[in-house]
């Protein structure tokens, strides 16, 4: 059976509390409507499917080649037309999801005791575009070549920068070990054994191989493109330097206007692939995209918070929660400011902040928490760690809300300041609508809580260079006061949400420092992966000791809004972590 | 000594005073005394300028849009800056235009539930003034219905321009938007004249090599593109008046001082100021006594066709994201917004175009008006 079945029964009911906990619990509240109907799956898709899939991309796309993209919508279509060894679909009867063994024989074997050393077999049935058949040695050859310490590609840190940690890829990256010291082995003609420096489970492994940076290149062509001192390779540049081996193919390519993929005949799952192409067009004006929707010319459109106030009861209206928490930094190193270095002062910023208004000015979800509603804490039941009792019993009542509180708090930090009024510099993310006006609504809000003691001016900065402003703070104590910012992390490890505060983490956005959290995510970083209650302990402990120091003053988790046609028949019951609406599996009921 | 006859000394040997008498003296001179007081310049300015109707109205809008600036935005109870993010994005209400359909307060609520429509929680008695559009979207009924907002929020006082993303009040942030913009236009405007005449001015007065340097130097300031100059300031400074000024100044100057130059070049050289500094005045007089009064009627013009030009390029920066800091409004900075919104909130945009459409416009018929005025060469031209 080409379908990873022994998962399925879990995965089963881990998809049921996912609809149910994702529609129901954080975003369906408010008068928001069900998914989209669920799909009548009856005749079989034909070899080249039926109906072309029509959406529109902000930006052009990049490139073809997995190993350099960066953008988004780059990654969305290259998923189309890349094979990868696992990949998510929807789960058996349109719910929930579940993992193919995609160009992978079977899910991953372990061959010790502590999850760290592991065996994956490629199928011998898979085939390119072209017709030849995919070997082990394309894929030795596509993550030899990721890794390039000569090319320096855009996702070298495929195989060291998550938690699944080969042996020596950071050190051949570098340059200081040879590829055959890399923990990557080929021991028959099809099986891989990787040898790793962190233990992770079998579902942890085909999260991991289902990504895009470790999908496949086509070699011959990958190496014509080679430059002669071998530092770059036109690979990906256009339609003819690159195979497709995913469920679709490319077709054609007008760059920075429309690209389009057509299905792919020679696909290992083409008997569950629908749609007869996806066509994307550039188009960055979002008010462009709306009228084309409206006219029926495209098929899904992002929806801007005017626009969701406009379409809000719109049975075709789907949700897509973001990943990361916005959170202001608090700039806890300032000499010029050294009140910030109050833990007082920065819980008075937490306690003063209304969350709820804040949501409601740029439709997000109020957010009094560090990690977001999206991480699963228990892959095999679905447990989300944000409906765990440990992570509930960490949240401060009334979404962290107490204006008596934290004007108790400020009182008393000013007075031992010996300060009457204070002014701050709070730095929000130029162009991003949501963002200037929840600093809008506290610059006002926190002025009058505090009975105009503290003025905040507000300075908006370019994306790229307000996070240069967080991360200069080993060179600079005073480069910032507040800053907005907001970081995504692995879905299914909450513990990447934590990596981030870890002071041994480079390029952090912003400054925090506490033994007892670095010492909290050692140990849970240390211990035995399936020490799930351990664990969601420690992590739940972490976060409260990150919340109690207030160097961060969480207030929103984004949300973003779309409107699907309803020509459009997605074929899993809603969104859902990792697969999302699965544009890739739907079908048009014209 | 020479022999000449039309010598003084030839004529004092040849004729005395009694060869003389005055042959009209006792005659009544034919010259009449001027009976109206004499026309200076700027009067004679002004009453050719009177008869331009076009520049006239210019100039009532401007003073009414000055005086909206100044006194609007303490027209009504709202603050420019007071938020209710309760009443976000109210449509405009004028009692007085409801009557005819302007301003009524109401607002098409697009595809809603039909089911709801009953539901008086939602839809308060009376909110609801016409239902159109009925379509069944995934088996649900949904329809356009055009509500009274202000019923359908529960709201009894008028925003009369409506509410912004945070519930201010528009009126109140268009008139001191308005405010600030005309304070942007007309400081940068001050300070590039001020700099545009004395750089000019020397320019123009000494020439040769000092001419040719400072000119040099200003083709150089000119070759920077404007909006890498206010990205800098922005970079170092920080968004703000100061930066916006600055970035209007840097080379703002360029234009006026040229112009001030080639005045200079025109005059210069002029019988009254050979008079002036044969009598040993300073140059700095001569410049600005004797030579920059001859240059009063193009810069004037050109002050005032710079205006519009600097409330434009606020609002241009404005709309690039390079306009003021939240929450201080200027007309770029609501336009800038408005834009997002537009097809949902058309009034967001409607109201500051019409007043920067104002400005423009009237600035420029003001500026044609005054330049015409100001030239004799276009006396009696109509």
């Amino acid at each position: 059976m080409l379908l990873y079945i022994r998962k399925s029964a879990r995965i089963l009911a881990l998809s049921v509390l996912f609809g149910t906990l994702f529609l129901g619990h954080a975003w369906g509240g408010g008068g928001q409507e069900a998914a989209p109907a669920q799909a009548s799956v009856g005749d079989a898709p034909s070899e080249t499917g039926s109906g072309m899939l029509r959406l529109t991309v902000g930006r052009p796309l990049e490139t073809l080649n997995p190993h350099q993209q960066a953008a988004t919508d780059t990654a969305d279509f290259l998923n189309l037309i890349t094979g990868k060894l696992y990949r998510f679909a929807p789960g058996p009867g349109g719910v929930g999801f579940e993992i193919l063994s995609e160009l992978a024989a079977a899910p991953p074997v372990p061959v010790d005791d502590e999850g760290t050393v592991w065996r994956i077999t490629v199928r011998d049935d898979a085939l390119w575009a072209n017709g030849e058949p995919i070997t082990a040695e394309d894929f030795l050859y596509s993550w030899q070549m990721v890794m390039d310490p000569v090319l320096l590609n855009h996702r070298a840190n495929a195989f060291h920068g998550s938690q699944v940690q080969v042996v020596n890829a950071l050190e051949y990256v570098v340059g200081d070990v040879s590829w055959d010291d890399v923990g990557i082995d080929l021991i028959d003609d099809s099986t891989f054994e990787f040898t790793l420096i962190l233990p992770v489970t079998e579902f942890m492994l085909m999260n991991f191989f289902s990504n895009l940076s470790v999908s496949l290149v086509y070699p011959p062509l990958y190496e014509a493109g080679m430059n002669a001192d071998r530092s770059t390779t036109n690979y990906g540049t256009d339609v003819d330097r690159m195979v497709s081996s995913g469920p679709f193919m490319v077709d054609s390519w007008r760059q920075g206007s429309e690209y389009t993929a057509i299905k792919n005949p020679n696909y290992v799952f083409a008997d569950r692939i629908w749609l007869a192409g996806v066509n994307n067009r550039v188009i960055a004006e979002s008010g462009t995209v709306m009228q084309l929707f409206e006219r029926g010319e495209v098929d899904f459109v992002e929806l801007s918070d005017a626009d969701f106030q406009r379409f809000r009861e719109d049975p075709r209206i789907i949700e897509v929660p973001a990943r990361s928490v916005q959170r202001i930094v608090i700039n806890l190193l300032s000499t010029d400011k050294p009140i910030l270095q109050d833990v007082r002062f920065r819980q008075a910023l937490f306690f003063a902040t209304d969350r709820a208004t804040s949501a409601s000015v740029s439709s997000t979800i109020p957010a009094n928490y560090i990690i977001p509603t999206t991480h699963v804490m228990n892959v095999d039941d679905g447990t989300l760690y944000r409906n765990t009792p440990e992570a509930r019993a960490i949240l401060t009542p009334n979404l962290g809300y107490d204006p008596d509180l934290a004007r108790e708090l400020f009182d008393a930090a000013m007075a031992d300041a010996g300060l009457d009024t204070l002014s701050l510099q709070l730095a929000y993310h130029e162009g991003v609508e949501a963002r200037r006006a929840v600093s809008e609504y506290l610059q006002q809000h926190w002025n009058q809580v505090f009975g105009g003691r503290l003025q905040i001016s507000l300075q908006a900065v370019p994306s790229s260079q307000l996070a240069a402003r967080l991360r200069e703070y080993p060179n600079n104590n005073n480069a910032f006061d507040l800053g907005w910012t907001g970081t995504g992390h692995d879905d299914f490890n909450p513990v990447s949400a934590l990596a981030h505060y870890y002071s041994g983490t480079a390029r952090r956005k912003g400054p925090y420092f506490s033994d007892e959290y670095d010492s909290l995510y050692e140990t849970v970083l240390a211990m035995p992966i399936d020490d799930l209650q351990g664990r969601l302990e420690l992590i739940a402990e972490a976060e409260r000791v990150m919340l109690e120091d207030a160097s961060f003053v969480p207030v929103t988790q984004g949300l973003g809004f779309g409107l699907a046609s309803d020509r459009v028949e997605f074929m899993s019951d809603g969104w859902s972590i990792a697969l999302r609406y699965g544009w890739k599996w739907a079908r048009i009921v014209d | 000594m020479s022999s000449d006859k039309n010598s003084p000394d030839v004529y004092d040997e040849q004729y005395s005073a009694d060869d003389f008498e005055f042959i009209h003296a006792d005659d009544v001179l034919a010259d009449e005394d001027f009976k109206d007081p004499a026309v200076g310049y700027f009067q004679d300015a002004f009453n050719r300028f009177k008869e331009n109707r076009a520049s006239v109205a210019a100039s009532w809008i401007i003073l009414i849009i000055f005086f909206m600036a100044i006194f609007g935005p303490e027209m009504n109870d709202f603050g420019f800056n007071e938020q209710n993010p309760d009443l976000r994005n109210m449509p405009p209400r004028i009692e007085w235009l409801r009557p005819i359909g302007i301003a009524t307060g109401n607002r098409q609520l697009e595809r809603r539930r039909v089911e709801f429509f009953e539901d008086e929680e939602r839809y308060p008695a009376g909110s609801i003034i016409r239902v159109r559009n009925r379509l069944t979207v995934n088996n649900v009924e949904i329809a356009d219905v055009l509500v009274d907002y202000y019923a359908y929020r529960g709201v009894e006082h008028s925003f009369w321009f409506g509410t912004d993303y945070l519930g201010r009040d528009y009126w109140t942030r268009l008139w001191r938007g308005s405010r600030v913009s005309l304070a942007i236009a007309i400081i940068s405007v001050l300070t590039n004249l001020l700099i545009g005449i004395v750089y000019g001015a020397a320019a123009g007065y000494y020439g040769g090599t000092a001419d040719m340097i400072l000119m040099r130097i200003c083709e150089v300031i000119e070759a920077f593109p404007r909006v890498v100059i206010v990205t800098l300031f922005i970079l170092f400074f920080g968004t703000g008046l100061f930066s916006i000024i600055m970035s209007l100044v840097v080379s703002g100057w360029i234009g006026t001082a040229r112009l001030v130059r080639a005045q200079f070049y025109r005059f210069k050289l002029r019988e009254f100021v050979l008079a002036a500094r044969t009598m040993g005045v300073r140059d700095s007089v001569i410049m600005f006594r004797h030579i920059f009064p001859n240059s009063v009627g193009p810069i004037i013009t050109r002050t005032m066709f710079a205006v519009p030009l600097a409330i434009f390029t606020e609002s241009f920066l404005a709309y690039i994201g390079l306009g003021l800091q939240a929450p201080e409004p200027t007309i770029g900075v609501l336009l800038s917004d408005a834009q997002a919104v537009l097809l949902n909130y058309p009034y967001q945009s409607l109201f500051p175009a019409i007043v920067i459409s104002l400005l423009m416009i009237s600035f420029n018929l003001f500026a044609n008006g005054l330049r015409d005025a100001l030239d004799p060469t276009m006396r009696g031209v109509k």
